[in-house]
């Protein structure tokens, strides 16, 4: 346990050194910001805002979890994989005493506190822009339902991080890894159109699963499909960790 | 003296035919042992099965009595190494690198960082980012890291990479210092054959991934031929007669 906590801490000081991370971060308090200022302007100069001022906080996360989060996700899980691996830093771990298995766990917790930290920035920007120009009593009556939609999209973007740490598995490139994401997203969209009946098996059905927090929370709904993520993060995670332990350096 | 490191019939095969096979030697307390061989022969691929970098298709590799396939951490916590190039992380600096190495070894007190800095010459380049330096620097860091647990078998995989005469001298001594007064081993592999004849007490040639010889350094001096000659003919396999009489 002590070496999975030394393991997770180490990843976690990597990833806040990356520049990439930073950049990341930036973009997306700058999304948040943007969303603000809009609905200001279009508040001011129309009478009426863009988006509701006590769903602003949900809005920039609908935002950013369609495309910019995930893009977040399998950029920084193929950076601490394929990455460490093409410039031969990871050896700088496997040398020590953690078990490989370890490593790979560390290597999610890490993930899991990256994404957490930039869920939570985003909602406290948000959250703070909502107040220019809203009602004060709604916005606050809201908050609940922003935070527990905030907190819940951290586990489809997990799924999203679990799914690409198997793929740097099979390459040796970063590049090659989002390449490979990015196609596999793309084909799940495309099958979708041909065969819809296939939909509620797809990953990517998943992603907006924290909107169920929001309106009118149908605990079956909730439930039947956290299972189905958890059923493709456990065989995702599973197979990762085998090809990660047999992997030739 | 005890056995630090125990190999025995190592076999390892890569995809393309290649690797090494058959592989048995041990190093005691204190030895220095050196891995000669020709490009490609395996000198890396031994040195990678024993830290566990590859999976190993057959043999067993135990350090320090603990069985590295079956208790991989306590075998190689007392295992420093350095293999092919430094492993290290350039947007770092010099002493955030080993900061984060050092959270693996609860029971080496943190200052030592500063100790292994000063060992290796770049005390004063603590705080400098990794990524400006230089190969040789890199070499000296990756030395660094590989000593600060206070390590009982010390594997290095072409140590001299980048150090300029004097970095390579001081290499040797540190090595020898480390040697002498904490018995720490040493497996090292290297193309220059004057630098192990210089550090090791004992010689593992290594041709196609197999051990051809092994061989006491101070014997095949005493015999009047040069290390370099041996190894040509125990590599070649020429002027046997004259080599199978040492």
């Amino acid at each position: 346990m002590n070496t999975i906590i030394a393991g997770t801490m180490n990843e976690t000081y990597k990833i806040f050194k990356r520049k990439k991370f930073i950049f990341l971060f930036s973009i997306s308090m700058l999304v948040a910001i943007a969303a603000s200022i809009i609905n200001i302007v279009t508040g001011n100069s129309f009478g009426v805002s863009l988006f509701k001022n006590s769903t602003l906080p949900v809005t920039v996360l609908n935002l950013m979890s369609s495309i910019l989060l995930p893009l977040f996700v399998i950029l920084l899980t193929s950076d601490l994989f394929s990455g460490e691996l093409a410039d031969n830093s990871i050896v700088m771990s496997l040398i020590r005493p953690i078990t490989r298995s370890k490593i790979y766990i560390s290597k999610m917790l890490s993930i899991a506190i990256s994404i957490l930290v930039l869920l939570m920035a985003t909602f406290v920007a948000s959250f703070i822009a909502s107040f220019f120009g809203g009602n004060l009593n709604d916005i606050i009556s809201r908050l609940p339902d922003n935070l527990i939609s905030y907190v819940s999209a951290l586990i489809p973007l997990m799924l999203v991080a679990v799914i690409t740490a198997f793929a740097a598995q099979l390459t040796r490139s970063g590049s090659l890894t989002i390449v490979i994401m990015i196609l596999a997203s793309v084909l799940m969209s495309v099958i979708t159109v041909f065969s819809p009946e296939i939909v509620s098996f797809l990953p990517t059905t998943y992603m907006t699963w924290y909107q169920n927090f929001y309106s009118g929370v149908d605990v079956t709904v909730v439930i039947n499909e956290l299972l189905y993520i958890l059923a493709y993060g456990i065989i995702f995670m599973f197979a990762g960790t085998y090809l990660f332990e047999q992997k030739d350096i | 003296m005890g056995k630090i490191l125990e190999v025995k019939d190592l076999h390892k095969k890569y995809r393309n035919g290649r690797g090494i096979e058959n592989i048995n030697f041990d190093i005691l307390t204190g030895e220095i042992v050196g891995l000669l061989g020709p490009n490609g022969s395996g000198k890396t691929t031994i040195m990678k099965s024993i830290t566990g970098l590859v999976r190993i298709d057959n043999g067993t590799v135990r350090i320090c009595g603990h069985d590295l396939s079956e208790n991989f951490e306590d075998a190689i916590r007392c295992t420093g190494c350095l293999i092919e190039t430094p492993s290290v992380i350039g947007n770092m600096s010099c002493y955030d690198n080993l900061k984060l190495i050092s959270r693996f070894y609860n029971n080496i007190n943190p200052e030592r960082i500063d100790v292994v800095l000063q060992m290796t010459g770049l005390a004063k380049y603590s705080k400098d980012k990794v990524k400006n330096f230089s190969l040789g620097m890199k070499q000296r860091l990756a030395i660094a890291m590989a000593i600060y647990q206070n390590p009982k078998l010390v594997i290095l995989d072409e140590p001299a990479n980048g150090l300029d005469i004097e970095g390579s001298k001081e290499l040797r001594k540190i090595i020898s210092e480390l040697s002498k007064e904490f018995m720490i081993s040493f497996l090292i592999s290297s193309h220059l054959i004057y630098e192990i004849e210089m550090l090791c007490d004992k010689i593992l040639i290594i041709k196609d991934g197999i051990i051809v010889d092994t061989c006491i350094v101070q014997d095949v001096k005493n015999t009047g031929i040069s290390l370099e000659d041996y190894f040509i003919d125990k590599v070649n396999g020429s002027n046997k007669k004259s080599i199978d009489s040492i």
